[in-house]
């Protein structure tokens, strides 16, 4: 209850206001009747309340301040329901009740005091504001430049920054295009070499082979020459000399060849 | 209290509850001086007295003293001096009617003697204790003067001033309440003003809800109402005719613009501002009520208006020639000049006049006319209560809720008539630095 209080003061304060204000209007309005009793009463030679104009819900407002009519019927005969005891606003001027009356004692006065107060708040307030509002404009002033400056900086660094990687990753991929190459001419060496090997090594057997073959051809032609010779001799039964030998072969080889 | 309008105006005492100041004098000579010159009796008492070295023409004194009883009554119960002042006033104008002659200088009592009289009747503490307090005793007057008393904090005249009565001075230079108030109005704006402006010293940021409240109106009165009406430095420069020379006059739109004339006059619109605001703000406080309901302030203060609109076009023109800056600039020929031109002049100073004349009207119609209203609503509750019956529970609720509105509104006006003086004065003072 106090918290929601608390919380809407101004409206609990009003309500608790126009409750309280409405309940003692009867005491306040019996306060104001006996003063006017009391005024009425008092043996004074003062101006019988003249009837007004016009009388308010049919109920006479003794004593009452009333106001707003006080401009008609009122020429110098002072105040309607005017309490005589009251002598705050006795032997009053013609101007009393003007509220636009001209003081000029007091127009005086404001004009000095005020002199007085521009004075006074230039040294202890004016100039110091001046001051600090012209140093925080510049503050900003300056903090704007230094900002535009720092944006300026970083987008630098930043180009430069991203040339600097736009180059590394250019020299990464050459390394790895020179890797490629290096591999492939690796590579194409390797195979050149072994393919060379394999040709040599082909050679190398085709030759042996070709030896190996001739020497079997010699072989065979030498034997197949004894066995032919033995062969014939026994044919013949004649031994041929050394020469006859020799041709013999010679021709046997040919035929050998030939066939 | 007779009339609400009394509420309003000046007065040289401050009004409070009754029961916060309560009056309890027991015998004629504890009152105050003010009071007991006003007392029947003491006046009775006083009227004797002059009627003997001053009577009316062709009266005893008796008979002098006898008519003024018969006066008075009829006027505000004016003393002796006053009825003798006038009563010769009439016989002086009716001769003058008759005779057609000049009013000659009008008889009256001079103001030392007066006062002799006084000072003797209210120095004698015992007649005024015994002879006097037994009048009071038989009317029931020392109740009623207690009760009238009570509430009202009677300012003390350090400067020898006479007062009438507790709303009009008599002679001399009276304190009064709104002198005493604008005082501390002024005290109050420098003490505030001054903390505002150590706390953003040094281009700090205002900081708490009261600063940044200062903040936004100090600005916006530089910014909106200041600088605008007044303009920026490159408008001074360009003179009258900167319409032809913007398109090659290029140096001053380098860089932003620059107020220093404006800045200038700013302090005395900030001043204006802040004291018309704050004057009338405290007339929404119950018992302290605006010294801007009062002509004589708002006077005061178009006062200040006209002289800054005076020195400002004076630094701007030459003493001279701000005077010669009324007269608009025309392509006349010299004949016709020379009978327009001052006719324009008297009309265009007049006009000057009239208008810082209906700045100090404004502002006061402003906040006599919110105060009237106010008074006028709660006035009906008054009325209701002292009617009697059931109807005040009616009417007090309304009343109260209308009272509270209008108060509303009123706070609104305060803010609003500060801004209309502040910004007319600028464009007054503007408009005097400028080339017509």
């Amino acid at each position: 209850m106090i918290k929601i209080m608390q919380e809407n003061w101004i409206r609990w304060s009003f309500a608790l206001l126009l409750v309280f204000g409405t309940a003692s209007l009867p005491a306040m309005a019996d306060e104001v009747e006996a003063k006017a009793e009391a005024a009425a009463n008092a043996p004074t030679d003062s101006d019988e309340s003249h009837e007004e104009g016009h009388d308010e819900e049919g109920h006479d407002d003794h004593g009452h301040d009333d106001h707003g009519h006080d401009d008609h019927g009122h020429d110098d005969h002072g105040h309607d329901h005017h309490d005589a005891t009251d002598l705050s606003h006795a032997n009053a001027s013609k101007e009393l009740e003007a509220p636009g009356s001209i003081a000029a004692d007091m127009a005086i006065y404001t004009l000095v005091v005020f002199i007085l107060m521009v004075v006074i708040l230039r040294v202890a307030a004016w100039n110091p504001i001046k001051k600090a509002l012209d140093d925080r404009e510049q503050g900003i002033i300056d903090h704007i430049a230094d900002a535009r400056r720092s944006a300026e900086k970083a987008e630098r660094l930043l180009e430069e920054y991203e040339a600097k990687i736009a180059a590394a990753a250019q020299e990464a991929n050459e390394i790895v295009a020179e890797g490629r190459r290096d591999a492939e001419a690796t590579k194409e060496r390797i195979v050149e070499e072994a393919r060379e090997a394999a040709t040599a090594e082909r050679d190398r057997a085709l030759n042996d082979i070709e030896i190996a073959k001739n020497a079997a051809l010699q072989d065979v032609a030498e034997k197949s020459a004894d066995i032919a010779v033995a062969l014939a001799g026994k044919i013949v039964n004649k031994e041929l000399n050394a020469s006859d030998h020799q041709a013999l072969i010679k021709e046997t080889l040919d035929n050998i060849q030939e066939g | 209290m007779a009339n609400p309008v009394l509420h309003i105006k000046d007065a040289y005492f401050f009004e409070v509850p009754k029961f916060a100041f309560p009056r309890n004098f027991t015998k004629p000579s504890d009152f105050p001086s003010i009071w007991l010159k006003l007392d029947p009796t003491v006046q009775h008492s006083e009227a004797e007295l002059l009627a003997e070295e001053f009577p009316i023409d062709g009266m005893s004194k008796d008979e002098s003293v006898a008519a003024w009883h018969d006066w008075a009554p009829n006027h505000h119960h004016a003393p002796y001096d006053v009825f003798y002042y006038e009563t010769n006033k009439e016989a002086a104008e009716a001769e003058a009617a008759e005779t057609g002659n000049e009013l000659g200088e009008i008889d009256s009592i001079p103001l030392t003697v007066q006062k002799n009289v006084q000072k003797q009747i209210l120095n004698d503490t015992e007649w005024l204790d015994n002879e006097v307090a037994g009048v009071w005793e038989e009317q029931g007057l020392l109740e009623r003067y207690n009760h009238h008393l009570s509430g009202k904090i009677i300012i003390p005249q350090p400067f020898g001033g006479e007062l009438r009565n507790l709303h009009e001075a008599e002679s001399g230079f009276c304190l009064s309440k709104f002198m005493i108030v604008e005082l501390f109005v002024v005290c109050f704006l420098a003490f505030v003003l001054n903390r505002y402006s150590r706390a953003i010293a040094n281009g700090k940021p205002a900081k708490g809800k009261l600063a940044n409240l200062l903040e936004t109106f100090l600005l916006f009165v530089r910014d909106e109402i200041a600088r605008p009406s007044i303009g920026s430095d490159s408008d001074f420069h360009h003179g009258h005719d900167d319409h032809d020379e913007h398109g090659h006059d290029g140096h001053h739109e380098d860089g932003p613009e620059t107020y220093h004339l404006a800045d200038k006059v700013t302090p005395v619109l900030w001043s204006l501002f802040f004291f018309i605001v704050t004057c009338n703000l405290l007339g929404l406080i119950p018992f302290v009520g605006s010294p801007t309901g009062v002509f004589g302030v708002t006077l005061g203060l178009a006062g200040i208006t006209f002289l800054t609109t005076l020195i400002s076009g004076s630094m701007m023109h030459g003493p001279v020639g701000f005077w010669l800056n009324q007269i608009p600039s025309m392509d006349l020929s010299f004949a016709i000049a020379i009978v327009i031109k001052p006719m324009i002049w008297v009309i265009e100073v007049a006009g000057l006049m009239i208008k810082h004349t209906v700045l100090a009207i404004r502002l006061l119609a402003n906040m006599v006319a919110g105060h009237m209203v106010l008074l006028s609503i709660m006035g009906m509750a008054m009325t209701a209560a002292v009617g009697g019956g059931a109807m005040a529970y009616g009417v007090t609720p309304v009343a109260v809720i209308g009272a509270t509105c209008i108060g509303m509104l009123e706070l609104f006006v305060a803010f609003l008539q500060a801004y209309v003086f502040t910004l007319l004065s600028a464009l007054f003072i503007g408009a005097a630095m400028h080339h017509h």
